[in-house]
């Protein structure tokens, strides 16, 4: 397949922005229509699927990004929305979706059910991506500064990081001339989860302790566990000590020179 | 004997025990205990009781990628949590990936009953997951926790998706036998009954633990040969020049003790190092402002933060909470970053970093001659 018939899908949901709570559109959702946007000719080849029941309104910072229409399908949100999306992305060759929803529960589970109901390859965490030869190539996103090359044939799901882009300019008239459009409505059980306000500190797991008064009193007074003190050096010349440094850092393989 | 002395001296350093009544000094003339054996079983954890005996029923796996063979503090925090969360007679069993002998050991140390090893060949998911689906299989155990990040969080989700379990990610409250909270965007909980699958946030357990598990050695697991569906192409690694400093594994920072700039400078490039500064270094306009760590600068997480002539102020430490060793160059041996650091070196930034350069220099030179200079070996 030449890339002028390929078949690309992104996956949109609404975000709330975490300081004003109004609808917002979620970065790594945006990168990954800013990606998708590159693959096609002009903003109505691509399929933008939305499932779930927020309203109308919430989905508007995506038009004005440059969406043309969003298909929304009307589910309860939190239910099993991978499977509904799937049925929908049948055909499609090429499958984008943020990392993590910025809005409902944003667990990032949704690209890993997805690929699963649709036994395509997850490609994770992407920043670059290319199509070529019927297949995509994607260059991830790892920590400390490392990136990774993947490549699998298609059809593929490709999950977004949000540093793939920067933010896609907001234009209000294409707001106006986008357009919404309602599939026909599926019904699926609630999901379990329920979300509420985070008005109080997590509590973490702690171990029950037996310990003695006397043994907790130390416990107390000490200084963080292991981090209570470490080497300090002071004989030698500063080549002496130079040589300490880096021996450390060899012997806790922080440097491989 | 003892009839010589006229009066009978009480040794003020007389040894003593602890019991469960606290400090108690032991009767004139015995000998058991002493005060360095006291404190050493207080500092180091080898005197932590075992949590739980055996013999066990059920099982309890928590899965890690380690750091190099090491286990950082999300993977503590993760035994942990399997290990508070176990009964009496649940097992806690451990998959490391990447890990070696001393891994098995921390992690026994970190609450893991059984300790297995698996090789880590980087992106593998469809090898590892059928790695996992076996040992699921063979144990069958109640539970599964991973931390909620990296690879860890790659491979939950993945296994989760795969076997149809239930999962709760990013979970930083567990209230035992009831529900666990996860962190939703927009500062809400995602609150839901207990799942068999548990991605941990970071500080949803507290790693210090009173006990430890038995660290008993379950043995090598070999990775099937399963095919994978998307091809590892390689890992390249951004210059460390050009790499935001949040991202960067090694920093090389300099403070206000540090004059001789292009010396540093040229330490980083050296040690493929990124660069920061103390506030006050970036004030006076040495460094740029993005180079500033700090409370008002960046958080950074590299595993090796290099403070040259850096006092540690509060601001300061607060931006280095993360990483994993720290390493502190100072005149003064009583500056608060010696307190933070994992090892310091009371000496003059500028002596130092130039006895540095000379070093790897050297060292460069010395690797680099017989490559450049084959001729000479056969000659
Ligand atoms: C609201 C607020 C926010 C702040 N935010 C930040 C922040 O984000 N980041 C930050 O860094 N600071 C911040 N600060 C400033 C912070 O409090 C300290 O003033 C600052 O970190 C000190 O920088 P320093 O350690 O480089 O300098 P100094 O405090 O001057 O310390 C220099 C150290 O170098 C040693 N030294 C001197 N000469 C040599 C030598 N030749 N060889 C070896 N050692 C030598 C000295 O012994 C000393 O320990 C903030 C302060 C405030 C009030
Ligand atoms: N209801 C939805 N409809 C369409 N796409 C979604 C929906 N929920 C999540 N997604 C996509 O899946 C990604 C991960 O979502 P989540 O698993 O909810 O964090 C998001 O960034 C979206 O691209």
């Amino acid at each position: 397949m030449s890339i002028q018939n390929l078949k690309v899908a992104v996956l949109l949901a609404p975000a709330t922005h975490p300081v004003s709570g109004r609808p917002c559109a979620a970065a790594a959702d945006s990168a990954a229509l800013a990606l998708a946007l590159k693959l096609v000719p002009s903003p109505q080849h691509l399929l933008v699927l939305y499932a779930g029941d927020a309203d109308d309104a919430a989905l508007g910072p995506y038009l004005a990004q440059g969406v043309s229409c969003i298909n929304v399908l009307p589910t309860l949100a939190g239910a099993e929305i991978s499977r509904v999306l799937a049925r929908q992305l049948q055909d499609v060759d090429l499958v984008l979706c943020g990392r993590r929803a910025g809005g409902g529960q944003g667990s990032a589970m949704l690209p890993y059910l997805l690929a699963e109901e649709l036994e395509a390859p997850l490609l994770p965490d992407a920043l670059q991506l290319q199509v070529g030869n019927g297949q995509v190539e994607v260059e991830q996103y790892l920590p400390k500064g490392q990136r990774r090359q993947l490549a699998a044939a298609l059809p593929a799901v490709v999950s977004v990081h949000e540093r793939a882009s920067a933010p896609l300019p907001y234009a209000h008239a294409r707001l106006l001339q986008g357009q919404i459009r309602h599939l026909s409505p599926v019904s699926l059980q609630p999901g379990v989860v329920h979300l509420e306000p985070a008005s109080r500190r997590a509590r973490p797991l702690v171990a029950a302790s037996r310990a003695s008064g006397h043994e907790r009193m130390l416990g107390a007074i000490a200084t963080d566990g292991a981090k209570a003190g470490g080497v300090v050096v002071k004989q030698g010349d500063p080549v002496e000590k130079a040589q300490v440094l880096l021996t450390y850092l060899r012997d806790h393989h922080l440097v491989d020179f | 004997m003892f009839n010589d002395r006229a009066i009978p001296r009480i040794d003020p350093r007389r040894p003593y025990v602890i019991g469960p009544s606290g400090l108690k000094r032991i009767v004139l003339g015995e000998e058991v205990g002493s005060r360095e054996q006291v404190q050493q079983a207080h500092g180091h954890s080898q005197a932590k009781p075992l949590r739980s005996h055996g013999p066990f029923k059920q099982r309890s796996l928590v899965v890690i990628h380690t750091d190099r063979g090491a286990l950082d503090e999300a993977a503590r925090e993760t035994l942990a949590a399997a290990a508070i969360l176990a009964g009496a007679d649940t097992e806690v069993l451990a998959l490391l990936f990447g890990g070696n002998a001393d891994s098995v050991v921390a992690a026994g140390e970190a609450g893991a009953d059984r300790v297995l090893l698996c090789d880590d060949p980087g992106f593998a998911p469809q090898r590892k997951l059928a790695v996992l689906a076996e040992l699921w299989q063979r144990e069958s155990p109640s539970r599964l926790c991973l931390p909620d990040r990296g690879a860890d969080a790659d491979l939950g989700r993945r296994f989760a998706s795969r076997q149809g379990l239930a999962v709760a990610c990013d979970v930083i409250e567990v209230v035992p036998g009831r529900e666990v909270r996860s962190l939703a965007p927009a500062g809400q909980f995602a609150v839901q009954p207990q799942p068999p699958v548990l991605l941990l946030a970071r500080k949803a357990a507290d790693a210090r633990l009173p006990y430890r598990g038995q660290g008993n050695d379950g043995g090598v697991l070999a990775l099937p040969n399963v095919a994978e569906r998307i091809r590892d192409l390689g890992t390249s690694s951004c210059p460390a020049s050009q790499l935001a400093l949040e991202e960067a594994d090694l920093i090389v920072s300099a403070g206000n003790g540090v004059q001789d700039t292009g010396g540093l400078r040229r330490l980083a490039e050296h040690m493929g190092a990124a660069v920061g500064a103390s506030r006050v270094a970036v004030d006076d306009g040495r460094f740029a402002r993005e180079q500033q760590v700090g409370a008002t600068g960046k958080t950074v997480q590299a595993s090796a933060y290099l403070a040259f002539g850096i006092s540690g102020a509060v601001q300061h430490l607060q931006g280095i909470k993360e990483c994993r060793h720290v390493i502190a160059v100072n005149l003064d041996a009583a500056a608060p970053i010696v307190k933070r650091a994992d090892l310091t070196l009371v000496e003059d930034c500028q002596a130092l970093i130039a006895a540095l350069n000379q070093l790897l220099a050297a060292e460069r030179s010395a690797t680099a001659a017989p490559a450049a200079n084959p001729v000479l070996e056969t000659a």
